[in-house]
């Protein structure tokens, strides 16, 4: 049988109450880290280092030795 | 050739790592946006269902939908506005939280218009005297009553404060000087009724369009009859936030109206728009709303559909008038984008 949609109102209902839920852990900790200077700092230079290390072919990750040769 | 598999341990498999976050700080106004949005019919089951279970992106699409295709296409071609919901408001340079439970909608504009609005009054003219004035001056006061416009006006105050400049400046320099003479560039209709009395200028218009409306130029009457319709409802928008705002200038301009290409009001934007972006300024838009309360949301909607069709009609009009005297109206625009950045 086909899954009935949820109507207007039954949506609208669905948003009031997630509106009243208290917010998922993940969240809060998402939004101290984004309000923590460190920590916007932290991603700020290893977001910086990983476009550093795209955009250019200076640095190159070192392979394992033993098991593939080197490609510098 | 064979190649060797890659080693496990070299870089790390990328498989099932999270590539996207979302966190919603006052996501209870986020909630409730979303459901005033479906109580107002612009989001459904079906958008919440593409959304992912993401209610911004519910949001997004929601507005967007409100928006529809087409208006989104031609507004795209022509000006670049910038929608956006927010909990926050500018003060002093820095986002303030609202709180009280508002948010606000903002329109903003990165980069304006493009109007050539000369040939269509020299049409006009050889039609009926008076008529392409009486079609210039109808659309410019419809329009300030819900943007800001770049046209002959500040382009005569740019000069006159060149003027002031030169005149505070040292002997030795005054002939470095150029001044734009934005009144000589202006058609004769327009500089005969630069100064006439307001009030008798409207009705004096307001009749010869009219007497016209079912004429050659029905087209372009009955276009800016609607945009004249539309800039009259009274909706109030919440000005008296952005004061606090204390920003640098007023809203940067949606519309270039010149009547040439290269004409005196364009080289006097063209100096202008340098700095136009070095400061804060104005929105174009501002409506604060509780999420919670039907008739602010409906007052909110209300005042961003008013601002949306307008600028639907008017656009829809340049694009018509552009192309009735073969002007490239997206060249235009792009030129003028620049000019702004």
């Amino acid at each position: 049988m086909a899954r009935r949609e949820m109507t207007r109102e039954e949506l609208a209902a669905l948003f009031m109450a997630k509106a009243a839920e208290a917010p998922p852990a993940a969240n809060l900790i998402l939004a101290r880290h984004l309000q923590c200077k460190e920590s916007c700092d932290l991603s700020s230079a290893i977001a910086e280092a990983a476009q550093r290390y795209a955009g250019t072919d200076r640095t190159l990750l070192q392979a394992p030795p033993e098991l593939l040769s080197p490609l510098a | 050739m064979t190649l060797a598999p890659a080693f496990g341990q070299a870089l790390p498999f990328l498989v099932g790592v999270r590539t996207d976050y979302t966190h919603e700080t006052n996501r209870e106004l986020l909630f409730q946006l979303c459901a005033a949005l479906v109580r107002e019919e612009l989001g459904n089951a079906e958008t919440w269902k593409q959304a992912g279970g993401s209610a911004i992106r519910f949001a997004q699409s929601a507005m967007t939908r409100g928006i529809g295709v087409e208006r989104d296409k031609l507004l795209t071609r022509n000006v670049e506005y910038h929608l956006q919901v927010s909990d926050a408001l500018e003060r002093y340079g820095e986002d303030a939280q609202l709180g009280s439970g508002k948010l606000t909608v903002l329109i903003e504009c990165g980069g304006s218009g493009y109007l050539k609005i000369g040939p269509a009054i020299e049409a006009m003219e050889a039609e009926a005297e008076g008529l392409g004035s009486a079609f210039y001056w109808t659309l410019t006061h419809a329009l300030y009553k819900v943007m800001r416009l770049y046209n002959h006006d500040d382009a005569l105050m740019y000069e006159e404060q060149m003027h002031e400049y030169a005149a505070e400046d040292d002997e030795e320099n005054q002939g470095q000087y150029e001044f734009p003479e934005v009144e000589k560039a202006l058609p004769e209709c327009i500089r005969k009724t630069l100064k006439r009395d307001f009030r008798e200028g409207k009705a004096h218009d307001r009749a010869l369009l009219r007497q016209h409306r079912k004429g050659q130029f029905k087209d372009w009457i009955g276009r800016l009859r609607r945009i004249e319709q539309l800039a009259r409802l009274p909706l109030k928008q919440s000005r008296e936030y952005l004061e606090e705002g204390h920003y640098d200038q007023p809203p940067l301009p949606c519309l270039l109206v010149c009547f040439k290409e290269h004409d005196a009001i364009v080289a006097c934007f063209d100096e202008e728009s340098q700095s136009m972006l070095e400061c804060s300024s104005e929105p174009t838009l501002c409506a604060i709303f509780s999420p919670s309360n039907p008739a602010e949301v409906r007052n909110a909607l209300r005042i961003v559909a008013r601002f949306i069709q307008i600028n639907a009609d008017l656009f829809s009009l340049v694009e018509t008038i552009h192309e009735a005297h073969h002007a490239d109206s997206s060249l235009d625009r792009s030129e003028s984008l620049l000019r702004a950045a």
